[in-house]
């Protein structure tokens, strides 16, 4: 069932599900139960019906049009043939029209579809372009033509209905390689020198194989009834072999007198269907990875901190302040939030905010904060319940004994709410202004003062004029959160809850909000009950700060008295993470490493190579630019770019979206072409159209590391394979590297033919790296979807490093992780990048990891360098205006 | 959006262009000499030269795809090689006859399937929903030609209210014209209102769990008013593009239907151009139903941009 149950175990740990399940949930799933027997009951029947029918399906020997019976159960036709036995032989004609038909869809239309998908551009287009044109056909009026041309029977209705399905295939196979192909997965695999049909086949086609076969039963479903209909108009296979549509057919003229001749084909045409329909049902349930995404489970806690809630004991007492406290205008007692299934996501939660206080919540993912502010609000996902009390300052009673049309009444007055996600949170369908308008007409404004009121409210919020006619599509994201905070503030209510309202912005544009918000609230008087996982923003919003760790309280105070003092373990954790202090001063900053020596067994054309270029740059990048066309509009990307980054160097880019920051990346590692400029990476000249075995040379060498840690692993492999992929193909094996057992003498050809080293060596390379980024051994044999998000990050290092790269580029590598686990990751990178003598470009939109980790820092924006030099340098004494505001607008943690 | 508008029309243009091209290939090139085909080949070289001087066969065949697709876009359809009727206004009067049944099966299907469907989903989590999921799971199932059988089987043979087949054209009868038309169009409607039943219920179930929807229901709307504002327009974007994809497969699904209950549409009229070998009926009629599928598709890629605002810039 494609139910929102699923949203209610947020936060679940998988049970470990073993190998060779990427993501199945476990238990039964009653469709796909129902769909595979009924479907089995007609292979059965068929398969029977070749050796044995009770009698000759087309011998008329008894009686006609006799009456269901003993002799005859199904009783017979009108020329006295047995009703049973026909329609047991009739399945097979049904199956086997389906099953060629199907078959002749997904040979042309898979690969087609790929292709498609693969290669994009004219050939694409034109392909689908081609199938697009076939759908003006579909399967039964093609097969009436093709009937009318070369005879009606049972080929030209396998060919045509398979012809006509070809379309089907085609689309659902191209639009699930594009999902393929867009992943960062793919990307990685391309960093790893991976060839396109090895893409193909280890990631393209495991990834769409479940979506194909959803389509196969859906088209299987749909030749059935085609083949009845073609049947039932006398255009299917001829008489006498027996076939469901044509026995319907032939009932027609004895309606009233023997109508089971067409209730029994009626009811074997409809089982076979509903069979196939609810077995394609019950698979895509069961294959899609939404539904099957149980979030991941929860980062390990570092040693010092105990994973399991604290005891009472820990927990640290509200401390008595009635005297001189006003009365709460939120007041939220003993909340506790429970699952159907009975899993607690919250225990005994308390938090007041007073009037006009400013209270921050923090917590990281999966700590229940958001679970809070729905409890707040009764908007808590169905399946969810919560217990406890709830109270708004001069609203009687407890607000979860509420009806949804009596918390509808308060929510948006007394209390409202800001999301998380600006991008989604607005109906793409209805203008902002009416949107705005609309919290108050709901309230019971005249919709005229309303729609007044909206447009000075979008104008409070920084706005343009006019913004109240623009669709949420035509707003930036900044904008947009605007919008939901005036649609919120529209009827000055007493409580506001806001949900990581910033964390999808820019920090230049989080601190535009974080200002606004913060004077709107005063301005009304309100109480803000701002929900984040950064301390820093905390600490300059709110007054008063509650830490929650696993559904519970663990500490709350003041702010400065909290950060100055924390008493819980896991604050002061937390705090130590959220502090990033300065990279410690670099050694060398020229010769990090002297050639040769750190590597060990270099090659002496590595040494050479080294010795060559070690005063020269070994990324360099001039006067670059980029500029992407389509659909009539040119975005440039980079805008003449041009650095240097050196052997050893640890070089961070910073800039906000839209910098052109990771377009600059993906040119250096090779993934994406300048249009016009030079740009060197490792002595490969990247600049334009590069011959293949340059840029595999490059790929030997220099290595990626993604953003999404959960999007650059492929779901379907296991770790052991993902870490080990990189290791297939030969050519990035360089001597010296992680298989000194290799036999070098071996011939290339058999090298080829095994797909590079011998796989026990493999495993041994893989475990060692597993080993290095401080993972479990046993962790090759998992598969992603068991590994928290940090966790994740550390396999995608370990794949990059599997082949001892030189340069290691990672894209946002910390962005998508919580604060404890950020600085485990940045700091391992940062032990690697010695360990292995690499030369580290890092791009990040927070100015604090690059300034932790880099020695070295240019600042982009708007696809230019505005800025660069050693870290220290640019970060305490900024030239340009911008980085000046970047540094300003970076929350600083205040202790 | 004149730009969008122009771009999809020379799309349609190439479409329609090529489709065309396929069927006259099909019927037209591949069959033989469509001479041989009408007196068979024991005919002598005069009659058959003769044949072909009558219907223009004679030409070369891109000239002969010209003139069709000439005659096509200036409606005239040409002449039936074996009854030599005009078949322009048979096809007219036929076309009537399917669009009737099909927009009337149409109508009863939304009529039923909206409502249900949302009810469906909203309801996903209790009985209720359960069995109207269930029943439309079963509905899908059910070839519509099984309806009409089992329709005319009661309301027909057994009640004696309806007659079990035939037509009456509007204009010809108000009141026999729905008794003839009733029975076919809820046949060709109730699976239809099963098959779009399912797509309005996952439709709705997917907007649900929209976080504007949530913002809604923050903003003080009730659940059921946060569904119906906002949930319904942005559930109907799918939905349009099922309903014109239905549509299509009705206009060729009636086939089936017009030969239950002896309905003269334009299926009755391919099947029997078919069984004649009138090859230049069955190409006709086949373009005919081509363009409108195509027309379809194009209608329903308008529709997008109307109810869309994010498609109607080409950004």
């Amino acid at each position: 069932m494609t139910d929102p149950a699923t949203v209610a175990v947020v936060g679940q740990p998988l049970p470990d599900l073993g190998a060779g399940t990427a993501g199945r949930r476990p238990g039964v799933h009653p469709q796909l139960v129902i769909g595979a027997v009924l479907v089995g009951l007609v292979v059965v029947t068929a398969l029977v019906s070749l050796i044995w029918t009770p009698y000759d399906p087309e011998h008329a020997g008894a009686e006609r049009l006799l009456p269901p019976g003993a002799e005859h159960w199904f009783g017979t036709d009108r020329f006295g043939r047995d009703v049973f036995s026909q329609v047991m032989a009739g399945a097979q004609i049904t199956l086997l029209v389906g099953l060629v038909a199907v078959g002749i869809a997904v040979v042309a239309g898979v690969p087609l579809g790929v292709l498609a998908g693969m290669r994009g551009g004219r050939l694409g287009a034109l392909l689908m372009r081609g199938s697009d044109i076939l759908l003006a056909f579909p399967g039964l009026l093609l097969a009436i033509v093709l009937g009318a041309v070369y005879g009606a029977g049972t080929v030209t209705a396998m060919v045509a209905l398979g012809i006509g399905s070809i379309p089907a295939f085609a689309r659902v196979a191209r639009s699930g390689t594009l999902q393929v192909m867009r992943s960062d997965y793919v990307l990685a695999a391309r960093a790893a020198n991976r060839g396109e049909l090895a893409i193909a086949a280890r990631h393209v086609l495991p990834n769409i194989a479940g979506t194909v076969l959803v389509q196969c039963s859906v088209n299987f479903a749909i030749a059935v009834l085609a083949e009845a209909g073609l049947s039932f108009l006398g255009l299917g296979t001829p008489p006498p072999t027996p076939s469901w549509g044509r026995m319907l057919q032939e009932s027609q003229q004895f309606l009233g007198v023997a109508d089971h001749l067409a209730i029994v084909p009626g009811i074997a045409i409809a089982t076979a269907v509903l069979g196939l329909n609810l077995l394609g049902d019950g698979l895509r349930d069961v294959l899609d990875p939404r539904l099957s995404a149980v979030s991941p489970p929860a980062e390990p806690r570092p040693k010092a901190e105990p994973v399991e809630t604290p005891p009472a004991s820990l927990v640290e007492p509200v401390a008595p302040r009635q005297a001189q406290e006003p009365p709460p205008a939120l007041d939220l007692r003993d909340l506790t939030v429970r699952t159907g299934g009975g899993r607690t996501l919250l225990s005994d939660v308390t938090i007041r905010v007073g009037a006009g206080e400013r209270v921050g919540l923090i917590g990281e993912s999966g700590s229940g904060k958001t679970m809070t502010a729905l409890a707040a609000l009764g908007l808590l996902p169905d399946g969810v319940a919560a217990t406890g009390h709830v109270g708004l300052a001069g609203v009687p009673g407890n607000l979860l004994d509420r009806g949804e049309g009596a918390l509808a009444r308060l929510r948006g007055r007394e209390i409202s709410m800001v999301f998380q996600e600006p991008m989604t949170a607005l109906n793409p369908l209805m203008r902002v202004g009416r949107q705005v308008a609309e919290t108050m007409t709901v309230h019971g404004a005249v919709r005229r003062t309303a729609t007044r009121r909206a447009a000075e409210l979008l104008a409070e919020v920084g706005l343009p004029a006019g913004a109240a006619r623009r669709y949420p599509h035509e707003l930036s994201g900044g904008q947009r959160q605007r919008v939901v905070l005036a649609m919120a503030l529209a009827n000055d209510p007493a409580v506001l809850v806001a949900d990581e309202p910033t964390t999808a912005l820019d920090v230049t544009v989080q601190r535009q909000v974080l200002d606004l918000m913060v004077r709107l609230v005063r301005d009304r008087g309100a109480g803000l009950l701002f929900i984040t996982h950064d301390l820093a923003v905390v600490s300059q919003v709110c007054e008063r700060v509650v830490v929650l760790l696993d559904g519970v309280v663990v500490e709350e105070g003041p702010v400065a008295e909290v950060f100055a003092h924390p008493r819980h373990d896991y604050t002061r954790q937390l705090l130590a993470a959220s502090t990033l202090e300065p990279r410690a001063t670099p050694a060398t900053v020229d010769h990090a490493v002297a050639p040769g020596s750190a590597e060990g067994s270099s090659s002496n054309r590595m040494v050479n190579l080294r010795a060559d270029r070690v005063d020269q740059a070994l990324i360099r990048v001039e006067d670059v630019t980029r500029t992407y066309t389509g659909r009539g509009q040119t975005v440039h990307a980079l805008r003449g770019v041009s650095l240097n980054v050196r052997e050893g160097q640890r070089f961070g880019i910073v800039g906000e979206s839209g910098s052109g920051k990771s377009t600059l990346l993906r040119i250096v590692a090779g993934l994406d072409r300048a249009t016009s400029g030079r740009v060197t990476s490792a002595g490969v000249d990247l600049t334009g159209p590069t011959p293949p075995r340059d840029l595999g040379e490059l790929r030997a060498v220099l290595q990626v590391v993604f953003q999404d840690p959960y999007g650059s692993l492929d779901p379907r492999m296991t770790v052991g394979d993902i870490v080990a992929e990189p290791l297939l193909n030969p050519a990035n094996v360089r001597d010296g590297g992680p298989l000194p057992a290799y036999p070098t003498k071996r011939p290339r050809f058999a090298a080829g033919l095994r797909g590079g080293p011998a796989a026990s060596a493999r495993r041994d390379a893989v475990r060692e790296m597993l080993d290095a980024v401080g993972l479990p051994l046993d962790a090759a044999d998992r598969y992603p979807h068991q590994f928290s998000g940090g966790q994740r990050q550390r396999i995608a290092i370990a794949r990059a490093l599997v082949c001892r790269p030189r340069i290691l580029v990672a894209d946002e590598p910390v962005s998508a992780l919580d604060v404890s686990v950020r600085r485990q990751v940045l700091d391992l990178l940062a032990r690697l990048a010695d360990e292995h003598a690499l030369t580290l470009l890092l791009v990040s939109h927070d100015l604090g990891v690059v300034r932790h980790v880099c020695d070295h820092v240019a600042v982009m924006r708007d696809g230019l360098v505005v800025e660069q030099g050693p870290t220290d340098q640019v970060y305490d004494d900024p030239q340009h205006d911008y980085t000046r505001r970047l540094r300003e607008a970076t929350p600083l943690l205040v202790r | 959006m004149a730009r969008h508008l122009a771009s999809h029309v020379a799309q349609l243009a190439a479409t329609l262009l090529v489709a065309t091209a396929a069927i006259f290939v099909l019927l037209r090139v591949l069959p033989g000499d469509p001479a041989v085909v009408a007196l068979g080949i024991e005919a002598t070289p005069g009659a058959l030269a003769a044949w072909r001087a009558e219907h223009g066969t004679d030409g070369p065949l891109l000239a002969q795809y010209l003139e069709w697709v000439g005659g096509l876009l200036t409606g005239d359809l040409g002449t039936s090689y074996v009854t030599s009727q005009e078949l322009t206004p048979l096809v007219a009067d036929r076309v009537q006859v399917t669009g009737i049944l099909v927009l009337l099966g149409m109508l009863i299907a939304l009529v039923v399937a909206v409502p249900v469907g949302t009810l469906a989903a909203v309801w996903h989590r209790n009985a209720g929903g359960v069995t109207l999921s269930a029943v439309s799971q079963v509905g899908v199932a059910v070839p519509n030609f099984l309806v009409g059988v089992l329709l005319v089987a009661l309301f027909a043979v057994r009640l004696g209210w309806l007659p079990s087949g035939g037509w009456t054209a509007p204009v010809d009868g108000f009141g026999e014209f729905w008794r003839h038309v009733l029975l076919p169009a809820v046949a060709l409607g109730s699976v239809q209102a099963a098959i779009i039943t399912r797509y309005v219920r996952s439709a709705v179930l997917e907007i649900m769990r929209e976080d504007f929807l949530r913002t809604a229901r923050a903003k003080g709307l009730t659940f059921t008013g946060a569904l119906m504002r906002h949930g319904l327009r942005n559930a109907g974007v799918p939905i349009v593009t099922v309903v014109g994809v239905q549509i299509a497969s009705m206009l060729i699904g009636a086939v089936v239907i017009e030969r239950v209950f002896a309905v003269p549409g334009l299926g009755s009229l391919l099947l029997d151009s078919v069984g004649n070998r009138d090859l230049l009926a069955v190409q006709s009629i086949v373009a005919v139903l081509v363009v409108l599928v195509v027309l379809l598709n194009f209608l329903v890629d308008l529709a997008y941009t109307v109810l869309d605002p994010r498609l109607r810039r080409a950004s």
